[in-house]
């Protein structure tokens, strides 16, 4: 690994600077707590760094800690409401929480974590890190959740170097694909927006973008041991920080069917490493679940916190529980994804148009601060072009190399078919949540970015659609873009909260 | 040695994925969740209200409204007002054809009222109303007074929780000048952009940390364009 990493080009490395610092500035532009279920997050973060223990999940509300509720109670706004910034405000916020830092017991709440204590705590664990060193030179809330914040930015920085390092596996001779695919991931502002937050998602991208590069690699190189036992690993990771990362099980089985498939010869070896991939995956998280009871009864999350004011959801209490039958998740799945069919029950009346242009397109042009603001529905449709050019563009790169390719075919395979079954998987957690919750609605795009790699896999291959001569203006014309797609959402953000 | 099933070296078999055929079927495939996928924005005009995206827990399908009839009043207390502000900012919904004459005052921490009013405005457009130097408050109290003759809807602030009476707060923005375009309010924006975080994070950090990112962009790409097309290991 390391030597494969001296041989990054300095460009590469550049690449996953940019990813930080996107990540940064994220950090100290978002308000506090204004990340995705930055509460409960921050909540479960705050309790294993001053506890060493996991927190209790007795609650499906958060109650932070008294620190982390002076600073929000002391904001003159709500999570949902219009900002009235006030420095009067600020300074009575900052001299509450240097008093009430004196006292570690106005830093611990066993219920801060909320819905969100029935997650695995790996996560908590690491960021417990930069927490206890912010203490230990003084820091309080505010300055450990920026220390938090900068960590999961380093962390979200190191899922585009695995972006990268799939990228060269699958462009090896075509830098300047692997770079623009970087590039794109690195700039997407949903993405820096994610992982300058405080938020158990960040580690699953890292899990994700290791094993999709890994599954690449072993296309090209052969299954190993050590191979077969760093597909497991980059799966466990992502398992230990979050419950709903089961989808990279189905990645990882997936891919493996097509590993053992392509190496039937030796089948007598590839088999057991195989089986090797899987134990390594789910094994730590069965001990764990022996210790805990991971993922029990998660409850409905809330708004965050216990206090008047909070929104309405859009879960009807009378309302009957959806079926459980399959049929009724594949009909879910339809209309997820397509339009319903006349016979089909709407699953999704809640929804003001389609779920998927609402819940991934639109977010993935930008969608934000408990994906309450963003831009304007016309223009996220540029998203559309962007992306159907994105598909043509790669069809027709594919199209072209079919013959060069066909020793490729089983990892495009491989790839696609796994990212189809993550987002499956991520349907049937939805379908899941919203039998358990009556209703409630649970996809978001963030759900699906520990495959961001083969977002970026598809900004490269379409790339090689354009003749030589025109590449580098392209790679130069794709970056000036997404640079300016960062400014924008920066600018619909100081607009939201600030102005 | 046999290489193996998938080096190029490996002779071909008619009967593996990969061939002509199975290259069309991919194809078709992917044309098919293409064409698909593409219905519902092809048929996206269907006249349903476009609204704000989920979270976990919430649906916002769009931003709600409270009416003042004529005579009636909404004020919104804890606004913060800063040094030369002028300009009042709601938004209006639903306007009669004759707009009603709506009366603004703006009390500041010291009793200080400034007043001013509007008479014509238009549906859907924020309202800006030029009320002269403002008494700048860290807690003001902005009211507004519907004298009539028709109703008028103005966006509420939803999920404010300081309400000063029992109709929901409407959306009250205070603006330093008339009409300002956003870069002029770029400064006071960076200002409460470093509020209720850690103390290091200054209006400075976040420009730098912007630019920092703008140089690592402009780094980046002159490192990949120098970087010759070539095996990469």
């Amino acid at each position: 690994m390391s030597a494969l990493l001296r041989r990054l080009p300095l460009a590469a490395w550049a690449i996953v600077l940019v990813a930080f610092l996107h990540g940064a500035a994220w950090s100290v532009l978002t308000p506090s707590f204004q990340g995705a279920d930055e509460i409960a997050h921050w909540g479960y973060v705050q309790y294993v760094g001053e506890t060493g223990k996991t927190p209790d999940r007795s609650s499906r509300f958060a109650e932070p800690a008294r620190d982390a509720l002076a600073v929000l109670d002391g904001m003159p706004w709500s999570i949902d409401g219009q900002p009235s910034w006030s420095e009067e405000a600020d300074r009575r916020t900052d001299a509450l929480v240097d008093r009430l830092d004196d006292d570690r017991a106005n830093r611990i709440d066993k219920d801060g974590a909320a819905y969100q204590a029935s997650n695995p705590p790996l996560y908590a664990y690491a960021m417990a890190v930069p927490y206890r060193v912010t203490g230990w030179f003084g820091g309080d809330v505010l300055d450990r959740m920026l220390a938090v914040r900068l960590a999961s930015s380093a962390l979200g920085a190191l899922a585009v170097l695995f972006v990268l390092l799939l990228l060269r596996e699958l462009f090896p001779r075509r830098r300047l694909a692997w770079y623009v695919g970087g590039l794109a991931v690195a700039l997407q502002p949903v993405f820096g927006w994610l992982i300058g937050s405080v938020n158990n998602d960040i580690p699953v991208l890292v899990s994700g973008a290791a094993l999709l590069w890994l599954v690449a690699r072993t296309h090209r190189r052969g299954l190993s041991p050590g191979i077969a036992a760093g597909l497991g690993a980059a799966v466990a990771v992502g398992l230990l920080s979050k419950v709903s990362a089961y989808g990279l099980v189905a990645v990882l089985a997936w891919s493996l069917v097509f590993l053992v498939w392509r190496e039937r010869a030796r089948w007598r070896s590839a088999v057991p490493l195989a089986g090797l991939a899987l134990a390594v995956a789910v094994v730590p998280l069965l001990v764990l679940d022996l210790v805990r009871d991971i993922g029990a009864a998660t409850p409905a999350p809330d708004t965050g916190v216990v206090r008047e004011g909070a929104a309405a959801t859009v879960a009807d209490p009378a309302a009957a529980a959806p079926s459980r039958s399959p049929r009724d998740f594949l009909s879910y799945l339809w209309q997820f994804w397509l339009p319903r069919l006349p016979f089909m029950d709407d699953q999704f009346s809640t929804y003001p148009t389609y779920p998927v242009w609402e819940t991934y397109v639109q977010a993935f042009a930008g969608r934000f601060g408990w994906f309450a603001y963003g831009f304007s529905p016309e223009a996220s449709r540029g998203m559309v072009v962007v992306l159907a050019a994105l598909i043509a563009g790669a069809g027709v790169a594919l199209w072209r190399r079919r013959v060069a390719l066909r020793a490729r075919f089983g990892l495009i395979v491989a790839l696609v078919g796994g990212f189809v079954g993550y987002a499956v998987m991520v349907n049937l957690r939805g379908w899941q949540y919203r039998i358990d919750t009556r209703g409630e609605n649970f996809e978001q795009v963030r759900y699906l970015f520990p495959m961001i790699g083969l977002y970026g896999a598809l900004v490269g291959a379409a790339l090689l659609a354009l003749p030589d001569r025109w590449r580098r203006t392209a790679v130069v014309l794709v970056v000036l873009a997404a640079t300016l797609h960062v400014l924008a959402s920066w600018g619909v953000t100081l607009q939201r909260y600030y102005m | 040695m046999t290489p193996p099933p998938d080096d190029p070296r490996a002779p071909r078999r008619p009967s593996r994925p990969g061939t002509a055929a199975g290259w069309a079927a991919l194809a078709l495939a992917v044309a098919a969740i293409v064409v698909l996928l593409a219905i519902p924005f092809v048929g996206a005009a269907t006249g349903r209200v476009e609204g704000l995206l989920s979270s976990n827990t919430q649906v916002r399908v769009s931003s709600s409204a409270t009416v003042l009839e004529p005579g009636d009043r909404a004020c919104v207390r804890g606004v913060y007002v800063p040094d030369g502000a002028r300009v009042v900012r709601v938004y209006p919904g639903y306007v009669a054809e004759r707009s009603p004459t709506l009366r603004f005052t703006v009390r500041g921490d010291g009793g200080r009222v400034v007043a001013g009013r509007a008479t014509r405005f238009a549906t859907g457009e924020p309202l800006l109303v030029d009320l002269g130097p403002l008494p700048t408050s860290a807690s003001a109290t902005v009211c507004v007074h519907n004298r009539g003759p028709s109703g008028v809807s103005l966006a509420e602030a939803r999920g404010h929780f300081g309400a000063a009476e029992a109709r929901p707060p409407i959306r009250v923005g205070i603006l330093s000048g008339d009409h300002p375009r956003a870069v002029a309010l770029v400064d006071d924006a960076l200002e409460r952009a470093g509020l209720f975080k850690s103390g290091i994070v200054t209006p400075a950090l976040i420009v730098l940390l912007g630019l920092a990112v703008l140089v690592g962009v402009v780094g980046a790409l002159v490192l990949v364009l120098r970087d010759e097309e070539g095996p990469s290991s």
